[in-house]
Parts: C-alpha cells; sequence; structure tokens
C-alpha cells in the first residue's frame, strides 16, 4: 500500500465524466493519500480503437503510457475499469512475450521512451480492497449508510480475464460487496451484477448502442426489482453508459430512475462528506433516492 | 476512408489466413460454446454469435468475413477470453480480422476516424467536456478546482507514430 500514486487520467474519467474525478480527489485527500499529476500520459488505447486497426502499434501506445509511469516510480492509479484492464492487459503481454516486447520497444523508442517492466498498476479499488487499507477504511466510516441497498454493478475489465486483471474471481466476484458493506450499505444480489454495459463498443456503431440500450433495461430493471435505491460501479465509463440508456428508455416510455454512482461516491457519503463535494450534484440520474436515505 | 477496395488484397489476406486456420481442428476449437454463453452483446443482438465465428474462419469465409458488420459488433469486454478452455477465443481472432479488414480498405465504423483525430490532436479522444450541474449552468474542469489535463509532451513524435498507422491502413 503506497501513500502516492501516479494519477492516470483516462479519456472518459477526465474528459467526460469530470463530476466523478471531483469525489476521486476529494476521498483520497480525506484517506491522506497523495495524487501526483503526471503529464504526458495518454489515452490508454482500448482495445476496441487503435487495437482494432493496428494491433501492434495500438499495443505500443498503451504501453507507453506503462513507460512514462516507469519513470515517476510511483504505482500508477487509474479511476476506470477499463484503463485498468487495457493497461494490464498491455503488461501481461509484454512481460510474457519478449519477441513482441522487443517489436513494441522498437516503435517506443521513435518517442524516446522503453518499456522495461516493474510498474505497478492499481485501480481505485484495488487500492482499497487492500489487507492493510481495509482496517484503516472501517475507522474512517463516521457515518454507516445503514438504510442504503446498493446493487453493485462488476461489469467486466476490472475483473476479467483474471490472468490480466488478477482483482477478484472471474465467476464469483465478491470485492465490490465487501467494499460496499464496509460502508454500512446492504449489496445486493441480483442477476445482472457481471452483466456488460457495452461502453467499449457503444462509440464504434448503431449496432452496439442498441444492445447497450437492451442491456441497460436488463441490468437497471433487474437491480430496481430486488429494491436497490442505487446501482454502484467501479467504472465511469459504466456510469456514463448505464446513465444515457436510462435516458433513452425515459424517451421510450420507461421510466427507472435508478442514481448510478462510483464506489468512491458511496465511500465518500459514509465517511462524512457532502454530496456536492463528490460531485453528485452533476450527474444525469436524480441522486434523491440516494440522498434520502442519507 | 478509401472507397477503393483493394480486391486482390482481400484474396490474398484471405487466402493467407485460410491456409493459417486451415489446420484448425477439434483440438483448437471444439465449438465448445462457452464463449457464446459469456458474450453479453450475442444475447441481444441477432446475428452476432462469437462461436460461429470461429466456424466461419475455420471453414475459409473470408471474403464474406471481412465484409461483415458482424466484426465491428464485438464491444471487446473479454468474456469470452476468461471462458475459452483453448485460450483462443473470439476476440483474438475478431481483433486480427479487423486489422486486416482495415488493410484491404474494407468498411469500417466512422467513429474510429472521429475518436482517433482526437487522439492524434490532444493524445486524448476529445477536449475536456463542460459537466452540466442540476441547479443549470455549465462547469468546465477549471470551475471545479480540478488540473487541467495535458496530453504528451512531444505531440509531433506521439503523432508520428499514430499517423504511421492510418497510413498503413490505408491500401498504401
Amino acid at each position: 500500500m503506497s501513500s502516492e500514486y501516479a494519477l492516470f487520467p483516462g479519456c472518459v474519467a477526465s474528459v467526460r465524466e469530470i463530476g466523478y474525478e471531483v469525489a476521486i480527489r476529494n476521498v483520497f485527500k480525506a484517506l491522506g493519500i497523495t495524487l501526483r499529476k503526471v503529464e504526458d500520459f495518454s489515452c490508454c488505447q482500448p482495445a476496441c480503437l487503435v487495437h482494432s486497426i493496428d494491433y501492434v502499434k495500438g499495443l505500443a501506445l498503451t504501453s507507453r503510457n506503462l513507460a512514462v509511469a516507469e519513470e515517476t516510480s510511483l504505482p500508477m492509479l487509474t479511476l476506470c475499469s477499463s484503463c485498468y484492464g487495457n493497461l494490464s492487459r498491455a503488461k501481461h503481454l509484454l512481460d510474457e512475450n519478449s519477441d513482441l516486447k522487443d517489436e513494441v520497444n522498437g516503435l517506443l523508442a521513435k518517442a524516446g521512451r522503453k518499456y522495461r517492466g516493474g510498474v505497478k498498476i492499481e485501480h481505485v479499488v484495488t487500492v482499497l480492497h487492500d489487507e492493510s487499507m481495509l482496517p484503516y477504511l472501517e475507522k474512517k466510516i463516521s457515518n454507516p449508510l445503514s438504510k442504503l441497498k446498493a446493487a453493485p454493478f462488476y461489469g467486466c475489465h476490472i475483473f476479467m480475464p483474471a490472468k490480466y486483471s488478477k482483482f477478484d474471481d472471474p465467476e464469483f466476484p465478491h470485492k465490490l460487496d465487501e467494499l460496499i458493506e464496509i460502508t454500512g450499505a446492504e449489496s445486493l444480489d441480483y442477476n445482472e451484477k457481471t452483466s456488460c454495459c457495452i461502453g467499449c463498443g457503444s462509440f464504434f456503431g448503431e449496432v452496439s448502442e442498441e444492445a447497450s440500450v437492451l442491456l441497460s433495461e436488463k441490468i437497471i430493471g433487474s437491480a430496481k426489482e430486488k429494491g436497490a435505491d442505487c446501482v454502484v460501479t467501479t467504472c465511469p465509463f459504466c456510469i456514463m453508459q448505464l446513465e444515457i440508456g436510462q435516458i433513452k428508455l425515459r424517451e421510450q416510455g420507461k421510466d427507472f430512475g435508478v442514481p448510478v454512482i462510483h464506489y468512491v461516491d458511496l465511500l465518500g457519503l459514509s465517511m462524512g462528506l457532502k454530496p456536492e463535494e463528490l460531485g453528485l450534484d452533476l450527474r444525469r440520474i436524480n441522486m434523491e433516492p440516494v440522498v434520502s436515505r442519507l | 476512408m478509401s472507397s477503393d477496395v483493394d480486391q486482390r488484397e482481400v484474396e490474398f489476406i484471405s487466402l493467407m489466413l485460410q491456409k493459417s486456420v486451415g489446420e484448425m481442428h477439434a483440438e483448437v476449437c471444439d465449438q465448445c460454446g462457452k464463449c457464446s454463453s459469456a458474450c453479453p452483446v450475442s444475447k441481444e443482438i441477432e446475428g452476432f454469435n462469437p462461436r460461429q465465428l470461429i466456424a466461419r474462419v475455420a471453414l475459409g469465409k473470408m471474403d464474406e468475413l471481412l465484409a461483415d458488420e458482424a466484426i465491428w459488433t464485438c464491444t471487446t469486454c473479454l468474456k469470452c477470453r476468461e471462458r475459452c478452455p483453448e485460450e483462443i477465443s473470439p476476440y483474438d481472432v475478431i481483433l486480427v480480422l479487423r486489422n486486416l479488414a482495415y488493410r484491404a480498405g474494407l468498411n469500417y465504423p466512422g467513429g474510429y476516424d472521429d475518436f482517433i483525430n482526437g487522439i492524434l490532436e490532444r493524445g486524448f479522444i476529445s477536449e475536456p467536456q463542460e459537466v452540466r450541474a442540476r441547479g443549470g449552468g455549465k462547469l468546465s474542469r477549471g470551475a471545479l478546482g480540478l488540473p487541467g489535463v495535458k496530453g504528451p509532451k512531444d505531440m509531433g513524435v506521439f503523432r508520428g507514430i499514430v499517423e504511421k498507422i492510418i497510413e498503413a491502413g490505408k491500401g498504401n
């Protein structure tokens, strides 16, 4: 467990869903963890983007970020499951295949960089669900959310494939449930908790957009049926998709109104931070079901 | 995007791929179907079936596959990669098909150009966007007390790597 991390901004977290970054910063400040700003990072290059048109060069752009982080000697902190999954995948592929590593380093050399291996990649929840961190977190909970029912949404990249992401059991994940329970809230079991928000694919075509709305209906519907006051996730991409999905469903006459929040939002509320300090007034779905149970 | 499909490229690529996966036999993909059962897209969208896709590659149906919208429908969630007992997964095959389709000058979703242009401009997919407060009004990163986001220091060098990708693809 480190007290300082190199903050990896990510496209969705820092460019599109900036209200969520407000929450991260305030919660980590309250926990006494420093987030160091490192210039020179770029898009993590998910598999759905440059990899799709040039596999090796896409991998080189992802690995460039790992090389930048290596120079800081700090572990990386990602805010987004997709960034965490992509960076972890790149690290695994390069560490396991020396031919691929040489080819990628050949490309990185043109940018004056080299991937050596040794950078530690963390995500907000991998830092928080840690042996040494958990007891410390429990002490920080001054406002247990005992009236709140939360539906955990694991999504995909934070825990699958287990070979790359190494965070949780790929078939029966439980760590997000445990993190929710620490805040005093009840973590619900429901059918769609390990489904997919189709965030990664949704930028790229009507078919995927359609799939995304259909899955939002399934995921939010299933959570609401179990009595969820909110859906809690680890990824701003998931937040964006499930919020926009609900807005599109509302246009079809199906009104769900289930707030979708990040785990840090929940943690922050249980640590006594106010909704405005967590950017909850900047989200697309009305937070009343959550705020009324504080 | 080039509208001239290089037919010879398509034929050459198809032949090469058919040769390499033509030896695909039961030990490599025995059509167990675990990929399809894991796939969230195939449950919602008819016409997208990961197991069948691998079967089509093994049967050498490259021409139609490279031009099929289905190969761009995969959301790269990697759930099939987790489940595949042979660790080959439709996801890996789909990425190869996409790479080949792009090189052959075939159609691909327009969103790619937008996002890649964004990355070429500033290292991220777009400029930091303002967020709407529920009380009304839009707030920028600065207004929220958040520091600015800067991309690669040497954008010229960074662009050099990315631009070569796009050139290489367009049948050059």
